[in-house]
């Protein structure tokens, strides 16, 4: 009961704020020029107008493959590159103290420029651009997780068998999966970031494109109707998918 | 223990660089330069003083956003503190919008509102940031222990005295792990700023060799910022962050 009123008091404050910004930002907007603010009803209208044109809604599509490209195979490169060491523990200096800080290190718009000169302006050039860019997030994770591996459990897995296929299937793998999902995770979260820039240079579609246009046509509520959408759509993975499945995997795989 | 040198990392480094040197060997200029001109490009970037002067503007902008999104990111971390209201407000609203606002978007924005100025970048840099910083900075306040923080009170009920000499010291290695994270950050993805936003910096250097198929400088810049995050993050925040965290450790052993 006093759980329940808690959760409902911080929806009612939630409500109260955002009614409150939105009031404000609706007096604010009559004082200032459209192009520079408009107003939440002219936003809210650019919103609709993208749920229900057709040509908006593939543009959403496009970026949302972009993502999960992007993703799918920053996820596979980075699972690669942390397991070398185990297999060859010569590669430990290199993944850890050179090749993650200089990846972790180099400007997302740096690999997005370069993605241009080598491919041209498409759908490749977005993808690769954006799976540099997760590719440390996803190597710093899953070293993360392979070094905070249970030592006293792979042990009682050695001493029950010796077939590393079972081993590997049975005991490491599971105790690898909250990492393998915290770096979907923060891959999704980080790939929004950059997606939009990757498209807007180097994409001939997507969200970004979108955003190109509209700023070149001094169409400043469709930018915001794009911007609040990729907010709601975050927040909503976030809190119905992510949040929820990651609290699971922690309490099922994660020993205190 | 950080090993500097390591004959397998360094054997693949230049391994790489050969195999890299051997394909540039065949491919147009503008597609993939030699490592040589790139490196003679760097040398160029830093010792000439037009290039020196982005160098210092966009470290100048990146070290400016990180002092301001640093203040303003403890500010409402300590508000968030003061009430169950404020604490829903920033951590449950605030901050998971800034987090899931795209960098683009601010970069835009500013543009729209501050026209191009080095206000714009630094305001589109601070946007950028403050979400990495403000997590950090409310769960240092978080950490903070109550016991200590209630023998401070026995000694002094002056609330500025307690914050100074107990709460910010043991939230401190927690607010220097977010300025470390900020600064990666501010180099890695805030640098967009200056491509919308400004007439000079490595951002605004970074656009004029794509516009001009100089991939040469594409990738000078690309390592000038690699080295420039490297050298500040090494020889400033990672010894800042190390000292915090062992007088943390101190405290507790105490």
């Amino acid at each position: 009961m006093m759980k329940f009123s808690l959760k409902n008091s911080k929806v009612i404050i939630s409500l109260i704020f955002w009614v409150f910004f939105i009031l404000v930002w609706n007096e604010y907007s009559g004082i200032m020029p459209v192009y520079q603010l408009p107003s939440p009803l002219l936003v809210s209208t650019a919103m609709i107008k993208i749920v229900v044109d057709l040509d908006l809604i593939s543009q959403i599509g496009l970026s949302l493959f972009h993502i999960t490209s992007a993703m799918f195979i920053a996820f596979c490169v980075g699972v690669f590159l942390s397991l070398l060491p185990i297999y060859n523990v010569h590669f430990e200096h290199f993944i850890d103290q050179r090749l993650t800080p200089f990846l972790n290190s180099f400007s997302g718009v740096g690999w997005l420029f370069i993605a241009i000169l080598w491919f041209g302006i498409n759908s490749f050039t977005v993808v690769f651009a954006v799976t540099m860019v997760l590719i440390p997030f996803a190597i710093i994770n899953l070293r993360t997780g392979i070094a905070e591996m249970d030592s006293d459990i792979l042990e009682l897995g050695n001493s029950l068998t010796r077939n590393y296929k079972i081993l590997l299937l049975n005991v490491k793998a599971p105790m690898l999966f909250p990492y393998a999902f915290a770096t979907l995770r923060t891959s999704f979260g980080v790939s929004w970031k950059v997606v939009l820039t990757a498209e807007l240079f180097g994409g001939a579609g997507g969200m970004g494109y979108i955003l190109n246009k509209s700023r070149q046509e001094f169409e400043t509520e469709m930018i915001f109707a794009v911007i609040a959408f990729i907010i709601i759509f975050v927040i909503i993975a976030e809190v119905l998918f992510f949040s929820p499945v990651q609290k699971h995997l922690d309490k099922r795989y994660i020993r205190d | 223990m950080t090993q500097i040198f390591n004959p397998v990392s360094d054997m693949i480094i230049i391994g790489f660089g050969v195999f890299w040197w051997l394909v540039a060997k065949d491919v147009p200029d503008f597609i993939l330069p030699e490592p040589f001109e790139v490196m003679r490009e760097l040398f160029s970037l830093i010792i000439n003083p037009d290039s020196f002067n982005h160098v210092f503007v966009s470290l100048s902008r990146v070290l400016g956003a990180l002092i301001f999104a640093t203040f303003i990111s403890i500010s409402l971390a300590i508000l968030s503190r003061t009430s169950f209201i404020f604490n829903i407000i920033i951590e449950h609203n605030i901050l998971i919008v800034l987090n899931s606002f795209p960098s683009i978007g601010w970069a835009i924005l500013g543009v729209v509102w501050f026209s191009i100025s080095d206000v714009t970048v630094i305001f589109v840099e601070i946007m950028i940031i403050i979400p990495f910083c403000l997590i950090n900075c409310i769960q240092g306040f978080r950490q903070v222990d109550q016991e200590i923080k209630e023998m401070g009170k026995s000694f002094s009920r002056k609330r500025f005295l307690n914050f100074f000499k107990i709460d910010l010291p043991l939230a401190l290695p927690f607010i220097v792990a977010g300025i470390r994270i900020s600064y990666g950050i501010a180099w890695k993805i805030a640098i967009v700023a200056e491509l919308f936003g400004a007439s000079s910096g490595l951002g605004w250097l970074l656009q004029q060799a794509q516009n001009n198929a100089d991939s040469k400088k594409v990738l000078a810049v690309c390592f000038l910022i690699v080295f420039l995050f490297s050298v500040v993050d090494f020889l400033i925040l990672k010894p800042i962050a190390n000292k915090y965290s062992m007088s943390l450790k101190e405290t507790k052993f105490e």
